[in-house]
C-alpha cells in the first residue's frame, strides 16, 4: 500500500481532470457520480497515507524509480497527510456542492452539462496541484505544481457570473507575480547550491557563504509564497477572489488554497531554510506581518456589509493568525498553526457554501437578508452558527483550541511579538464576535418581513438552501465540532514528525 | 455516568432539545419548569463528587461540587424555576431555549472545576442572554443587545487571555485563588468586573434589562451578576481593592436609581447596588464578610427576581413601563403588589424579611473590621434603596393619583410563582438557619440581636420620614440619564463612523498613490480595458498598481533582510 | 400629617430610643460606626443621608445628566 498510495494521491485527481470533461460530453448523472467518486478515492488515498505515515513512519516515494537528489520525490509525513487530507476532504464537499451549479454565484441558473464538466474538472486539476505541493520533496517540482493549481483556480474563479472574469484577472496577475518571484528565488538557490531537492538542498546550504544572494533567494521564495498565502500586506487579490468566485469553488479555495501555500512557507522556511540567517529574519517579520494581517482583516471584516466579502477579510485575519504560528516555529506554534488551518478551513468552508447559496436564493448579500432565516432553515442555520462560533473562539468548537494553542505559544514566545501576537488573537476574537454575531442576530432573531422589499411579495418563501449545498454545510459543522472534541493526533504525531524533520535538519547543520 | 444526570444543567441542556425538537406545538412550554424541578431535585438530594473528562487533551472537571458552588447552583435552579413558572403563559420556544441555555449555563458556571470549563459555560451564559435580550423583539431590545454584545465580547476577550496566560504560564487547571501579581489576575479580574457590573463597567445591565421581556429580565437579573460574584468569591477573596469599588458601587446605583422613570432600569441600578454590597464583603475577605456576600448573593436573587415580577406584572398589566405614565393601578392587582411589598421589604433589609439576615452579615463584618467609611456608605445605600425600592417605586407605579390606567388581569401562573418568590422571602427572614446551614464558610452570625434590629428599624423610619417630606420633589418625570454607556453610545460610536469614514476617502488616496509610485508595468490590462474586455479605467490602473506593489515589496524586503542579516554578521 | 399620625410616630421613635439605650446598657456588642452607640442615632442618620441623597440626586445630577428620551435616537 506504502508503493502504490503516493502515486495514486497524485496521479488521480491529474487523470480525472483530463476525463471528467470528455465523459461529460457524454452524459451529466454518470459525471457527477464519477468525479464523486474520484474525490472519494482521492481522499481515501489521503487517508490511508495518513493512518499509514502515522502507523509505520514518512514514506518516502521516488517518481518513476530514480531515487533523489536527481529525481524527484515526494514526502508523506504526519505533516503533509495531514494537509492532504484536508485538500482532499474539501474536494469532496466541494465536488458534492458542484451540483448545486458549479458555475453560480448569483440569481442564474446552472449552467451546461458540457461547462459543469469543464469546472469539474478544473476542480480536479486544482485539488491535484495542492496534492503535489503538499508532497512534492523537489522545490522546482512545487513551483510546477502551484502553477497547476493557480491555472485551475483562475478558470473556477473566472466562471463566475458578473465580475468574475475580473476578480480572475487581478488574482492571475498577482499568482503570476508571487509564482515568478519563488521561481527567481528557487533559481537563485539553485545556482548557489546545485541542487532542487529539499533534504540535499538543507544538507548544503549550511556550507554555502551567506551573501546577498542567498538572501535574495530566501526572501523572494518567502515573497513568493506569501502572496499566496494572502499575508498582509499582500492580501489584496483575496477579497474580490473570495467573493466573485461560484459558491461550490469559492467554499473550496477559501477553505484551502492559502493554507496549502502557507504549509509550503512551513515546509521551506521552517525546515528547509530554517538554518540561513536571512530565513530567521522572514520569520520574524512574518509574526509582525501577521499580526498586523490578524488585526487589520479584523477590522475590515467588521466594516462588510456584504456577508461573503465580510468572510474574505475574515480569512485575511486568520491568514495572519496560520502566519504568526509558522513565524515562531515552536512545537506549539506549528500545532496551533496547523490546527487553525483545518480549524479554519472546516469552519470557512461551510461558512462559504452557506453565505453562497443564501446569496443565490436570497437576491443578495447584505446581513439583512439573513432577516428571518433562522425560522426558514433552523438546522442549516445552526450549522453556519457551529462554524461562526468556531471563527469566533468559542470552545467546543475547533476554533478555540486553535486560538489556545497560539495563545500559549505566544507567552511561551515572549518578548513584544509575543505580546503583540498575544494582544492580537484575543482582538480577533473580540471582532470576530461583532462581525458574525451581527449576521447570526438577523438570522434567528429579526423578523423577514424586516427584509428590504421581501414584503411585498405574497408567495411563500421557498427552502434557503438547496440540498447540494446545505450537506457540506451540516456535514462540515459537524465536523467543525467533532475536530475540536477529538483533536489528539496533532499532538500524537504530526507534530513529533515535524520536531524530528526539523531535529535532523538542525544535526546536518555544522 | 449516573453523575451526568446528576449534574442540575444536564436536565436543563436536555430540555433545551425537548423544546427544540417540539418548537412548532409547544409555545409556553411547561417543559421548563419541570427540568427546572428536575435540576432542584438533583440539588437538592445533594450531590457531591466530581465529573471529569478530557476532550481535546484538556482535563475538564464538568462538576466539582463543594460548600459555595452548590448555594449558587440552587439559588439558580430555584430562580428559574420561578422564572420558567412566570413566564408559562408567554414564553414562546425560542424564549424558553434561551433561558433554558442560560440558567444551565449559569449552574454550569457554578459547578466548573477547571478554567477550561468555567470558560466554556461563562461565554454560553454570555450569549444565552443576550439571546433573552433580544428575545423582546423590539428595535430597542435589538440595539440594546448590540450594545450588550459590545461590552460582554470585551469581558470574554479579557477572560480568554487571562485564562490563557494563567495556564501558559504553568498556573493550576483548576478554579482556585489567583496571585496577585501577575496579568492573569487583572485580566480575569477584569472580566469578573465587567459581569459583576462594578461601574463605570456597569452600564451594559441597565441599558439592557430593561429592554427584555417581562420574563426574560426576571431571568437576566438572577444569573450573570450573581455568577460574578461567585467568581470573584472564587477567585478573589480578600481584594483589598474590592472594598472601596463595592461601597462605591452601592451607592452609585441607588443615586442613579432616584432620577430613573423606567421601573426596571430603576431595579436594575438596585441590582449594581446590592452587588455592590458582595463586591466589598469579597473584598473584606473575612469568613464572616465571605458568609455574608454568599448568603446576600441568595438572598438577592431571590428578592431581585420577585421585584422584577411585580414591575413585569404592572408592565402586563398596562403595557406601561414608565412610573410618570403609571398610577393608580392597585386595586385591580392586590396580589402582585403585597407580593412586590415582601420583596421591597426584603431589599431595604427589614427585620423579618431575607434581605435582613444578609445584608446586616455584610455591615457587621464591615464593622468587626472597623471599616468606618465603608460601613457608613454601606448605610447610606440601604437608606437609599428603601426611598427608590420600597417607597418611591409603588407609591408612583401602584399607589398615587388614578390616572384612568387600564389595567387586565394578570394569569394564574404568574401570581403563583411571585407567591412562591414572595413565600421564601419570608421563609428564610422568619427561619435563618435554613440559610446559615449552607454557608461555606466557618463564622457564626446571630441577625436577630436588639442592636441591629432597633437600628434597622429606625433607619427605615427615617427614610420613610424624609419621603413624606420630600414626596413632591421625588415625581418621577419623562427622560432618560446619561450613564457611562454614553461614552460608547456617542464618542465611540462617532469615532468609529469617523474612522470608517476616513478609511473610505484614505483608501483610494493609498492605492493612487500607490499606482503612481509603480511605473507602467502592464500594457497587457490597458489595452484589455479599451477594447471593453474589462471595464472601467479604474481597474486597469490597479491591475498596475496590484502587480507594481509586489514587485515593489519584494524588493524592499531583499533590501531589508540583507541589511539585517549584514548588520547581525557585523554583530 | 393628622395630629393621631404625629403621635404614633412619637411614640414609636420614643419606643425605638427607649431601645436604642437598654441595648446600649445590656452591653451587647457593638461594632458598628459612632453612629450605632448614640441614642436615636441611626434616626438621625437616617434623615440626614435621605436628605442629602434625595437632594443630590434630584437637584446636582438630574440637572447634569437628565436629557429627553430621544436623545440617543439615531446614535446606536
Amino acid at each position: 500500500m506504502r508503493d502504490v498510495l503516493p502515486g495514486l494521491l497524485v496521479a488521480l485527481p491529474l487523470l480525472g481532470a483530463a476525463l471528467i470533461p470528455l465523459l461529460a460530453a457524454l452524459s451529466r448523472r454518470p459525471t457527477r457520480a464519477a468525479a464523486l467518486a474520484l474525490h472519494a478515492a482521492i481522499l481515501a488515498a489521503a487517508l490511508g497515507l495518513f493512518g499509514s505515515a502515522a502507523a509505520d513512519g514518512p514514506i518516502r516515494y521516488a517518481v518513476g524509480g530514480w531515487p533523489g537528489p536527481w529525481g524527484i520525490e515526494l514526502w508523506f509525513d504526519g505533516l503533509s497527510t495531514l494537509i492532504a487530507v484536508l485538500v482532499a476532504g474539501m474536494a469532496c464537499f466541494a465536488s458534492f456542492a458542484q451540483t448545486f451549479g458549479a458555475d453560480r454565484n448569483g440569481a442564474a441558473p446552472a449552467s451546461t452539462p458540457l461547462r459543469e464538466g469543464l469546472l469539474r474538472g478544473a476542480l480536479l486539476l486544482l485539488v491535484g496541484g495542492l496534492l503535489g505541493i503538499v508532497a512534492t520533496r523537489d522545490v522546482f517540482n512545487l513551483f510546477v505544481f502551484l502553477e497547476i493549481s493557480s491555472l485551475a483556480a483562475y478558470t473556477l474563479v473566472a466562471s463566475g457570473e458578473g465580475r468574475g472574469a475580473v476578480a480572475a484577472f487581478r488574482y492571475l496577475l498577482a499568482g503570476t507575480a508571487a509564482g515568478s518571484l519563488y521561481l527567481f528565488g528557487v533559481g537563485f538557490l539553485y545556482a548557489l547550491t546545485g541542487t532542487l531537492n529539499m533534504d540535499d538542498l538543507a544538507a548544503r546550504l549550511p556550507s554555502v557563504e551567506a551573501d546577498a544572494a542567498l538572501t535574495v533567494a530566501v526572501v523572494l521564495i518567502a515573497v513568493g509564497l506569501s502572496i499566496k498565502a494572502a499575508l498582509f500586506p499582500l492580501h489584496g487579490w483575496l477579497p474580490d477572489t473570495y467573493v466573485y468566485t461560484p459558491t461550490p469553488a469559492a467554499g473550496f479555495i477559501a477553505a484551502v488554497m492559502a493554507k496549502v501555500s502557507a504549509y509550503a512557507l512551513l515546509r521551506l522556511l521552517g525546515e528547509v531554510l530554517a538554518g540561513t540567517e536571512a530565513g530567521a529574519v522572514v520569520l520574524e517579520v512574518m509574526i509582525w506581518l501577521g499580526v498586523a494581517g490578524v488585526v487589520a482583516g479584523g477590522a475590515l471584516a467588521v466594516a462588510q456589509r456584504a456577508v461573503t466579502r465580510m468572510l474574505a477579510w475574515s480569512s485575511i485575519s486568520a491568514m495572519g493568525m496560520i502566519l504568526i504560528g509558522v513565524g515562531m516555529g515552536s512545537a506549539l506554534a506549528i500545532t496551533g498553526a496547523l490546527f487553525h488551518m483545518a480549524a479554519h478551513a472546516l469552519a470557512k468552508g461551510c461558512l462559504f457554501f452557506g453565505a453562497g447559496g443564501i446569496r443565490s436564493f436570497e437576491d443578495g448579500d447584505e446581513v439583512g437578508r439573513w432577516a428571518g432565516l433562522g425560522s426558514r432553515a433552523p438546522w442549516t442555520l445552526a450549522a453556519l452558527t457551529v462554524a461562526a462560533l468556531s471563527m469566533i473562539g468559542i470552545p467546543p468548537t475547533a476554533g478555540f483550541f486553535s486560538k489556545y494553542y497560539l495563545l500559549s505559544a505566544s507567552v511561551e514566545a515572549g518578548g513584544p511579538a509575543g505580546i503583540a501576537a498575544f494582544a492580537a488573537i484575543i482582538l480577533s476574537s473580540l471582532l470576530a464576535t461583532v462581525y458574525f454575531l451581527r449576521v447570526l442576530e438577523a438570522a434567528w432573531f429579526r423578523a423577514p418581513a424586516e427584509a428590504p422589499d421581501r414584503a411585498a411579495s405574497a408567495e411563500p418563501p421557498g427552502p434557503v438552501l438547496p440540498l447540494p449545498l446545505a450537506a457540506p454545510v451540516v456535514g462540515l459543522a459537524v465536523l467543525v465540532l467533532l475536530t475540536g472534541i477529538f483533536a489528539h493526533p496533532f499532538e500524537r504525531h504530526v507534530l513529533p514528525d515535524w520536531e524530528s524533520g526539523a531535529a535532523r535538519i538542525a544535526a546536518e547543520a555544522p | 455516568m449516573s453523575a451526568l444526570f446528576l449534574h442540575p444543567a444536564f436536565w436543563l441542556f436536555a430540555g433545551v432539545l425537548v423544546v427544540f425538537a417540539n418548537r412548532r406545538r409547544m409555545p409556553g412550554v411547561p417543559v421548563g419548569v419541570i427540568v427546572a424541578l428536575g435540576a432542584l431535585l438533583a440539588l437538592v438530594r445533594g450531590v457531591e463528587g466530581t465529573l471529569e473528562t478530557t476532550v481535546a487533551g484538556f482535563r475538564l472537571v464538568w462538576f466539582h461540587a463543594d460548600r459555595l458552588s452548590l448555594l449558587f447552583a440552587l439559588v439558580f435552579a430555584i430562580v428559574a424555576l420561578l422564572g420558567f413558572l412566570y413566564g408559562s403563559h408567554r414564553m414562546r420556544a425560542g424564549e424558553t431555549v434561551a433561558a433554558l441555555l442560560y440558567a444551565g449555563s449559569a449552574i454550569a458556571t457554578a459547578l466548573a472545576g477547571d478554567w477550561i470549563t468555567f470558560f466554556v459555560f461563562w461565554e454560553a451564559m454570555a450569549l444565552s442572554s443576550l439571546a433573552l435580550i433580544w428575545q423582546g423583539g423590539t428595535a430597542g431590545a435589538r440595539r440594546a443587545g448590540m450594545r450588550y454584545l459590545l461590552v460582554h465580547a470585551t469581558g470574554g476577550a479579557l477572560l480568554f487571555a487571562g485564562i490563557a496566560l494563567h495556564l501558559a504560564g504553568g498556573g493550576e487547571t483548576s478554579l482556585g485563588a489567583l496571585a496577585s501579581d501577575a496579568p492573569p489576575f487583572w485580566l480575569i479580574l477584569g472580566a469578573v468586573a465587567i459581569n459583576a457590573a462594578i461601574p463605570p463597567l456597569h452600564a451594559w445591565l441597565t441599558d439592557a434589562y430593561p429592554e427584555a421581556s417581562t420574563s426574560g429580565s426576571v431571568f437576566l437579573s438572577a444569573f450573570t451578576t450573581k455568577t460574578a460574584v461567585y467568581a470573584l468569591l472564587r477567585l478573589f477573596p480578600g481584594t483589598e481593592i474590592l472594598v472601596p469599588l463595592g461601597a462605591a458601587m452601592a451607592l452609585y446605583g441607588v443615586v442613579f436609581a432616584v432620577i430613573e422613570n423606567d421601573i426596571r432600569r430603576l431595579l436594575g441600578y438596585h441590582i449594581v447596588s446590592q452587588v455592590g454590597y458582595m463586591v466589598a464583603a469579597v473584598g473584606i475577605g473575612t469568613p464572616l464578610a465571605l458568609n455574608g456576600a454568599a448568603s446576600h448573593a441568595f438572598s438577592h436573587i431571590l428578592y431581585k427576581a420577585l421585584l422584577f415580577m411585580g414591575a413585569g406584572a404592572a408592565i402586563e398589566a398596562t403595557g406601561l413601563r414608565r412610573l410618570s405614565d403609571l398610577g393608580g393601578i392597585s386595586r385591580q392587582m392586590r396580589f402582585a403588589v403585597a407580593m412586590y411589598a415582601v420583596g421591597a421589604l426584603s431589599i431595604s433589609g427589614a427585620p423579618l424579611f431575607n434581605g435582613f439576615i444578609s445584608k446586616s452579615m455584610i455591615v457587621s463584618a464591615a464593622g468587626e473590621e472597623h471599616l468606618l467609611w465603608t460601613e457608613l456608605l454601606l448605610v447610606l445605600a440601604a437608606v437609599g434603596t428603601f426611598l427608590s425600592v420600597g417607597l418611591k417605586l409603588p407609591w408612583f407605579a401602584f399607589f398615587g393619583e388614578r390616572r384612568g390606567v387600564a389595567v387586565r388581569p394578570l394569569p394564574t401562573n404568574l401570581l403563583a410563582a411571585m407567591g412562591i418568590g414572595g413565600g421564601l422571602c419570608l421563609l428564610y427572614g422568619l427561619f435563618p438557619h435554613l440559610l446559615y446551614s449552607r454557608l461555606p464558610y466557618l463564622a457564626t452570625y446571630a441577625p436577630y440581636t436588639l442592636d441591629h434590629v432597633v437600628s434597622t428599624a429606625q433607619l427605615l423610619l427615617a427614610t420613610g420620614f424624609v419621603f413624606y417630606l420630600a414626596r413632591k420633589t421625588l415625581t418621577p418625570s419623562p427622560g432618560l440619564a446619561l450613564d457611562t454607556d454614553w461614552l460608547y453610545r456617542i464618542p465611540l460610536a462617532r469615532a468609529v463612523a469617523a474612522v470608517t469614514g476616513a478609511l473610505g476617502t484614505v483608501g483610494p488616496v493609498v492605492s493612487t498613490l500607490r499606482g503612481e509610485a509603480v511605473t507602467r508595468l502592464d500594457t497587457a490590462a490597458r489595452r484589455l480595458a479599451a477594447s471593453g474586455a474589462l471595464p472601467r479605467r479604474r481597474e486597469s490602473f490597479a491591475f498596475r498598481a496590484s502587480i507594481g506593489w509586489t514587485v515593489l515589496f519584494a524588493a524592499v524586503a531583499v533590501v531589508i533582510t540583507w541589511i539585517v542579516v549584514w548588520l547581525r554578521n557585523l554583530g | 400629617m393628622s395630629r393621631r399620625t404625629a403621635a404614633g410616630l412619637g411614640i414609636v421613635i420614643a419606643a425605638l430610643a427607649a431601645l436604642d439605650v437598654l441595648g446600649f446598657l445590656s452591653g451587647s456588642e457593638h461594632h458598628g460606626g459612632f453612629w450605632n452607640s448614640v441614642p436615636l442615632g441611626d434616626l438621625a442618620l437616617g434623615v440626614l443621608g435621605a436628605g442629602v441623597l434625595v437632594w443630590f440626586a434630584k437637584r446636582i445630577l438630574k440637572r447634569l445628566l437628565s436629557r429627553p428620551e430621544s436623545y440617543y435616537d439615531g446614535a446606536n
